[in-house]
Order: C-alpha cells, then sequence, then structure tokens
C-alpha cells in the first residue's frame, strides 16, 4: 500500500501564499495516480485564488483517475466556498470526508 | 409685424409639417387602435416639436405640448386606451399647437380658454389613467388581469403585453429566467476583486436560482498560474430588474466577459422598446441592441470581436453566443430596415424656400425667351455649326424648363389628406357617418395650383357632406348602407389634373334645380337647358338650394366663387348627378400655370398667344362659310353652330381693311376653334404661326380690369404677344347668346302685342 499523500494548510491562505502553497502540493503530491488529502482544520483566512488551487487539485485528481479530498474544513471557510457556487465542485469531496 | 428670424421660420415650417402628420396619424390611429408605430409617429412628432421649441425658448409652446405629450406617453404605455373622445382631444390640442406657431414670433396667449380646457382634459384623461388601464385589462380577460390590477403604472403595462406576446409566440420560450455567463478576467485575482461579492450583489435585486462553476478553463496543478484566474460561472437569475441593472453589477469586474441572456418573457419588453426608437436616424444594429438595454457594450464588444476572426453577420454572432434572443434581432432588423428607408427618403430630399423656385422658374423663362431671340438671329448666317449648337442649346433649354417646372410639381396627396379631418369633424357634428376614399393621391400639380385649389376643394367636399350624404337612418330606409362615402380622385389626362369629389348621396333633383333658378331669376321660365348646364346653375351667383342655412354651407355664397376661383386657374367645373345615387364635381385643371404650350397667331400686326390645350382645331374657311361667318358671327362646322368671335373688333384693333372685301374676307379665313367646358367657340384670327412655348407673365396693375387677357409673354423676336383669356371669350360669347335671345323674345313678344291690338 502506497503512503498517504497529505497536506495540512496553514492559518492564511490568500493570494500571498498560494504560490508557495502551490508549490509544496505539486512536491506533496508525486504519484497523481493516488488520492491525495489536504486537511484544512486549521485554515482561518481563505481567498478565490486558493480557492481556485483547489479546484485545480480537484480537476488534476479527476484527469489522473483518482481522488482530493478536502478534510476538517471549518464551517467559516465552508460557508465562504458556498457562497461562489463552488460547493458543487468541491463539496462531494468533502462530504466523502465527513462520512 | 415683426420680421421672423431665419431659423425660427423654419422651426415654424418643420412644425406645421409636423402637426400635419400628427393629425393624419391620429385620424388613422382611430380606426387602428393597436398600430403601435402610428402612435409612436404621433409623440415623437410632438417630442420634436417641444424640443425644437425649447432651442428658442417658446415656453408657452414647450409647456402646452408638454402636457399633450405625456398624455401620447401614458397611450404608448396602454395606461389610457385610445378612444374617439380622446383622439377629437388630441386634435383640439393639435390645432392649440398650430395657433401658437402660426403666433410666432410674438409668445402670444391664444385661445387661452381653449388651453385651459384642453390641458384640464387631458389631466382628466391621465388621472383616471389606473382606472381605465384596468378596464382594458378586464376586457382583455388574460392571465394578465390579476398582476396589471396589482400592480400599477408602467409594470401593469409592461405585464399585459408579455403575456400576451408569450402566448402568441410559446415555441419560442427559452428560459424563464436571466441567463448569465460569467468568465472571469485572468487578473481578477492580482487586482484583489472577490467574485463572491458578485453573488452576494446579485441577490439583492433577484434569487440565484443556480450558479454552476465553469471550469474548461481551469489547468491541472501543473499548469496553473496560482495567481491568474481561471475562473467562470452559468448562473440562472430570477429577477424582475432590467439587463443594465444586472449588468452595472459586473461592471468594474476588469477583465471580465460577461453576457447576459434575458429571460423570455423579457422578449416582448425589448421587441416594444426597439419599436419606440425613431426612425429618422440610421443605427447600427448593435446600436439598436444597446439603445434598448437588450445588449451591453461589454457583449457587443465581445460579438464585435468574435467577427472581426469570423466575419458572421453580428446578429447571427448574437444568437449563436445566447446573448440575444433571435426574436429581438430580428425586431431589430426590422426597425434597421426601416430606419434605413427613411433615411434614404431623408436623403432624396431638399427643402428649398417656394420663392426661390419661383425665381428659377422665372429665369428659366427668360432663357427660353433669350434662346428663341437667339435661334431667330442665328436663322440670319448660313452657318452649320452655329445652326447646330443653336438646336442643341434649344433642346437643353426645353429639357431646362420641363425641369425646371418639374421641381415645383408636388402631389396633391397632402391637400387631399386635410379632408380626413373635415369628414371626420364634420359628419360627427351632423350626426352622419361617411367615410373618404382618396384616390390618386400621388397626382402632381404646381405648387401654386395646389395652393389655390385647396379652398374651393374644402366647399365642395364640405357642400357634400351636408347636402350630399343623407342621413344614417334615412339612407337605410333608401336601401343604401348606412355609411356614405365621399371619394376625392386626381388623375392626369391629356396634359391636365381631373379632380372629381363624388358622393354617394341623394344627388340633385334637375326639375327642382330649373324650378329654383326660374324663381330666382337665373334663368327666365321658358329657356330650355340641357342636363349637365341645368346642374351648372348651382354656380350661380346666390343660387342656393339647401333648404335651411347651416354654418357648414348652404349660404348660397361660394360656388359662384369656386367657379371663379377655378376658372382663374385655367380651370373648368363640371357637376353630373343622379337623383338618389349621389353626384360628381369634375374639376379640370393646367398642371402648371408659368409656363404653356401655346398657339402663336397675328390678327394684323399684332401677337396673340392661345393656349395650345383649348384649341380643339385650326380650319380654313370654305367659300360658303366664308359667305355665312360675312353675314352672321357663326358659321356652321360639321352641322354645329359655332359662334365667332373675331380678335380684330374685339380688340379694337386699329387694322383697317378699307372697302377691299376681299381683302378683308381673306384675313378672315382663318380660325382658331377653342373649347372651355362645353362651350365651343370659333376665333377668327390672321395668321396661324405655329406652336410656341410661352412663358406667362402677369400683365401689370395699369390693364388691371382689362377683359380678354390672360397676359403676355415675350416672343423670340423681342415683341410682346398678349395670351388670350380663352375662358373669358367664351363666358362673353354666352352672354352676348342669352343677352341677343332674350332680346328676340323681347321682340317676339312685342311683335305678338303689336298683332293682338
Amino acid at each position: 500500500m502506497s503512503k498517504q499523500q497529505t497536506i495540512k494548510l496553514g492559518a492564511e491562505c490568500t493570494i500571498y501564499e498560494v504560490l508557495e502553497k502551490h508549490h509544496q502540493i505539486i512536491e506533496q503530491w508525486k504519484d497523481l495516480g493516488q488520492s491525495f488529502t489536504i486537511d484544512m482544520s486549521s485554515v482561518e483566512e481563505i481567498d478565490n485564488s486558493f480557492v481556485q488551487l483547489l479546484l485545480s487539485c480537484k480537476k488534476t485528481a479527476i484527469t489522473n483517475n483518482s481522488d482530493c479530498e478536502l478534510i476538517n474544513i471549518p464551517d467559516s471557510i465552508k460557508e465562504y466556498i458556498e457562497s461562489a457556487y463552488y460547493s458543487d465542485y468541491l463539496f462531494p469531496a468533502v462530504e466523502a470526508v465527513e462520512s | 409685424m415683426q420680421e421672423i428670424d431665419e431659423n425660427v421660420q423654419i422651426f415654424i415650417s418643420e412644425a406645421v409639417e409636423l402637426l400635419e402628420e400628427i393629425e393624419n396619424s391620429l385620424l388613422e390611429l382611430e380606426n387602428a387602435s393597436d398600430d403601435d408605430e402610428l402612435l409612436n409617429l404621433v409623440f415623437r412628432a410632438a417630442h420634436t416639436i417641444k424640443g425644437s421649441a425649447g432651442l428658442f425658448g417658446f415656453e408657452h409652446i414647450i409647456e402646452f405640448t408638454h402636457v399633450v405629450e405625456n398624455t401620447l406617453d401614458d397611450m404608448r404605455n396602454c395606461i389610457i386606451p385610445i378612444s374617439s373622445e380622446l383622439i377629437t382631444v388630441l386634435m383640439r390640442s393639435k390645432d392649440q399647437i398650430a395657433a401658437l406657431v402660426e403666433a410666432l414670433p410674438e409668445e402670444e396667449s391664444i385661445n387661452t380658454e381653449e388651453e385651459k380646457e384642453l390641458v384640464d382634459l387631458l389631466n382628466a384623461f391621465r388621472s383616471g389613467k389606473s382606472a381605465a388601464c384596468a378596464a382594458e385589462s378586464n376586457n382583455d380577460e388574460t392571465e394578465a388581469e390579476a398582476e396589471a390590477t396589482e400592480t400599477s403604472g408602467e409594470n401593469a403595462s409592461l405585464q399585459l403585453e408579455e403575456v400576451t406576446t408569450e402566448a402568441e409566440s410559446s415555441d419560442s420560450i427559452q428560459s424563464e429566467h436571466y441567463h448569465i455567463s460569467l468568465r472571469l478576467g485572468v487578473d481578477t485575482f492580482r487586482e484583489g476583486f472577490i467574485p463572491n461579492a458578485l453573488f452576494k450583489q446579485l441577490a439583492t435585486i433577484g434569487e440565484i436560482k443556480s450558479a454552476v462553476l465553469v471550469d474548461e478553463n481551469m489547468p491541472v496543478l501543473s499548469e496553473l498560474d496560482p495567481e491568474s484566474c481561471y475562473l467562470g460561472w452559468e448562473i440562472a437569475l430570477d429577477s424582475q430588474a432590467s439587463k443594465d441593472e444586472i449588468h452595472a453589477i459586473f461592471e468594474f469586474v476588469e477583465g471580465a466577459q460577461c453576457t447576459i441572456l434575458p429571460p423570455s418573457s423579457k422578449i416582448s419588453e425589448y421587441r416594444h422598446l426597439i419599436q419606440h426608437i425613431p426612425e429618422d436616424e440610421y443605427l447600427a444594429l448593435g446600436q439598436i441592441l444597446l439603445q434598448t438595454g437588450t445588449l451591453t457594450e461589454e457583449e457587443l464588444q465581445l460579438v464585435l470581436n468574435k467577427q472581426q476572426q469570423t466575419q458572421e453577420k453580428v446578429g447571427d454572432l448574437l444568437v449563436e453566443n445566447k446573448i440575444v434572443q433571435s426574436e429581438v434581432v430580428e425586431q431589430a432588423l426590422e426597425k434597421q430596415q426601416k430606419q434605413k428607408v427613411n433615411q434614404q427618403k431623408a436623403l432624396s430630399f431638399v427643402k428649398v424656400d417656394s420663392a426661390k423656385l419661383d425665381k428659377l422658374v422665372n429665369l428659366v423663362g427668360e432663357l427660353v425667351i433669350n434662346g428663341a431671340k437667339m435661334e431667330q438671329l442665328s436663322d440670319r448666317y448660313s452657318d452649320d455649326v452655329l445652326h447646330e449648337t443653336m438646336e442643341s442649346t434649344i433642346s437643353t433649354l426645353e429639357e431646362l424648363r420641363e425641369t425646371a417646372l418639374a421641381l415645383r410639381m408636388i402631389p396633391i396627396g397632402a391637400t387631399f389628406n386635410r379632408f380626413h379631418r373635415v369628414v371626420r369633424d364634420i359628419s360627427q357634428e351632423l350626426e352622419k357617418d361617411i367615410r373618404l376614399e382618396i384616390y390618386g393621391a400621388d397626382s402632381e400639380l404646381d405648387k401654386t395650383v395646389i395652393d389655390k385649389i385647396s379652398d374651393p376643394l374644402m366647399h365642395l367636399v364640405r357642400n357634400s357632406l351636408d347636402h350630399g350624404i343623407e342621413m344614417p337612418d334615412e339612407r337605410e330606409q333608401l336601401g343604401k348602407s348606412r355609411q356614405g362615402v365621399i371619394k376625392l380622385d386626381a388623375h392626369h389626362e391629356a396634359g391636365m389634373i381631373v379632380i372629381q369629389i363624388t358622393d354617394d348621396g341623394a344627388g340633385m333633383d334637375a326639375d327642382k334645380l330649373v324650378e329654383k333658378a326660374i324663381e330666382k331669376g337665373v334663368i327666365s321660365s321658358g329657356q330650355k337647358l340641357k342636363r349637365g348646364e341645368i346642374f351648372n346653375l348651382i354656380f350661380e351667383p346666390g343660387f342656393s338650394m339647401a333648404k335651411q342655412i347651416s354654418n357648414i354651407s348652404g349660404r348660397g355664397v361660394g360656388m359662384d366663387v369656386v367657379r371663379r376661383n377655378i376658372e382663374a386657374l385655367r380651370g373648368t367645373i363640371l357637376i353630373t348627378s343622379e337623383l338618389g345615387k349621389g353626384t360628381t364635381i369634375t374639376i379640370q385643371l393646367p398642371l402648371t400655370l408659368s409656363i404653356i404650350d401655346g398657339f402663336h397667331i397675328k390678327v394684323d400686326q399684332e401677337d396673340f398667344i392661345i393656349p395650345l390645350d383649348m384649341i380643339k382645331e385650326c380650319i380654313t374657311l370654305n367659300e360658303t362659310q366664308i359667305q355665312e361667318s360675312s353675314m352672321h358671327d357663326y358659321i356652321t362646322l360639321r352641322g354645329e353652330v359655332l359662334p365667332l368671335i373675331e380678335l380684330r373688333s374685339y380688340y379694337s384693333l386699329s387694322g383697317d381693311y378699307g372697302d377691299d372685301s376681299e381683302n378683308h374676307l381673306k384675313h378672315r379665313e382663318n380660325i382658331v376653334v377653342v373649347q372651355f367646358g362645353q362651350q365651343k367657340v370659333g376665333l377668327v384670327v390672321g395668321d396661324l404661326l405655329g406652336e410656341i412655348q410661352a412663358v406667362i407673365k402677369p400683365l401689370g396693375r395699369v390693364f388691371k380690369g382689362l377683359n380678354g387677357f390672360a397676359g403676355f409673354t415675350i416672343l423670340g423676336s423681342g415683341h410682346i404677344a398678349l395670351v388670350i383669356d380663352v375662358p373669358g371669350l367664351v363666358k362673353d360669347v354666352v352672354t352676348n347668346e342669352k343677352t341677343q335671345f332674350d332680346k328676340i323674345k323681347k321682340d317676339q313678344i312685342d311683335t305678338s302685342r303689336r298683332l293682338l291690338h
């Protein structure tokens, strides 16, 4: 069984951090055929650039027939994601984690 | 009178035209209340008058026209239903504006009582608008009924129409919501824009039914530039807001592309708005859609960019890209076509002061005279090149003359159209039901003739309305339709224009006419008249058959003036009538007054011109006729008695033949037969010199009251030729005949008396 690929995001998830996190995720998610988990438990602030990064992760997973899961999403962050109607794209992953 | 500034003069002339347009459109609107275009036409005309008056600060016109315009706007928005009463008030308002315009440049208070009453009436129509609209929606019995009464003003009217149109085009329903396609710009994040704010704002003007993220441009992680934006949404919004209001939310998102496809229910609203765009200026399809809020500037730019790449038509691209519904594009294209036609019309006409045209025609006339002079002079030289050049010059001059005259020719339609109002108002006043039919409105004739024929026509039409057409009940009893018909017809016939006024009314009773004529002393009791002559008795001064004098006609003054005016135009007027069936009045007029085709004759050493259109034939007398003419003032021509007028004696010319009767007879052998009306007369003339184009000039005031001349012209030789007034001569003959008849009759009576004693 391969090693679980995971990354834990920090409190600030905005455009100022997005470049760095993008590199980190690419580094962490080496085997794109395997699922990837993003732990969002520490996230306090997020913006659309960061949400877009998550969306790209999701698309990458779909393209590679794998999965990208977002876990431990704080309610405030969930609300933010919902308010821009990203949920359809991102929440199946969230629900999977919650279930 | 204060001199009118040139610009004010232009305003007045345009206002008069617009007011005429208002009147004609209102009349049409009365019978076609669902014709939005007509209503728009009236509204735009009133709006233009108000706007132009604003340029000159004519406050009085602005204020009153504003009230009219508001009423028209309410009618456009279906807030006030169109009714005959409202049309009448609007007609009176049009008259009031006309009076105000006529009084310019003085901003006088004209008909202040009438104006006050009109303002009150118009406001009464406006204040009762809710009830009126509700009533209208009740009549419609549509689903919109409830909505119309719940909502007020424009919204109510809009919904009414939307429901109707939806029902009409149910196939075209695409969506009940706005469909917004949003693609954010690549730098959206860098610029610190937060897309969530857009959704928040959209939620304030409607309900977001769905928003689907579009990931088609989203790259996978390895290709992602995380600071760039690849986001987009397809949003369904349920909102009552306009497209512009929705677009305003996206306006400040730099680099974003946003297209908004309105719900299908909006189609009728856009079509309605497109219909209301003025047609006097040509607009591109995109501009039309922009003006009506169907399209946003960004959407247009997007489509124009695509067009550069694909070379497809803008309309097709708008539909393909789901920016505008095909129905709306079609409506805009239709409007564009109308604008194009109007623009072409506008481009092909230039307004010219008629005085300038008169001057031009006069100058051309002088040129024609000089051309004739030059032609005569050139005959002195045997130079082929000179003759050739002269021939070509004369031919060009002839063409120039025709063209110059054509400039003054205008269709009679505008004059005819004025009678719609007359027929409407008078038939209402008389409680009759009368329809006016117009034929040959395109027939053209000289503006001077049109100006002068207007009043006689008005009198004749009023006569038909008052005395011709019977009351509806009476018509019904006679087996006629309750509605009477008056027809105005104009057509060209042998270089003349023939105008006929026909009614299907009671017709004239020839026996009663004769009775009346004898009673009034117009004819003597034993006088035998032909049927045509009997009807023409009504043109005798003081002759009226009306039992009651009305304020419309029937005072017996006018018909003689009508005939005099028409004859002054070198025209004729004839009446035919059938009792119980109706009457037809036929007016025959020359197309122009200034230049005529004439026939050049000489009597003694004097030159004369006879208008060619009045000449029936020229004859050379045979021996019997010479003998006959030397004994009487007539000859027998093909079995008919032809009265003769010897122009030499008529005009008291000094020519003296002495006792040389042979010489006298030689000079009597040419006769020009002229006809005016039904009467033929032979003019005994000297030499027949042939056809000539004559520029008629009026005789000076010194010659006022001189009978027998219609004017004069200058011949190519420089000599002056008098133009013979054929109608005047013919009338003289008829009068002389009557005098002679009376004298003969008196002699007969005297002889009888002598024999009896």
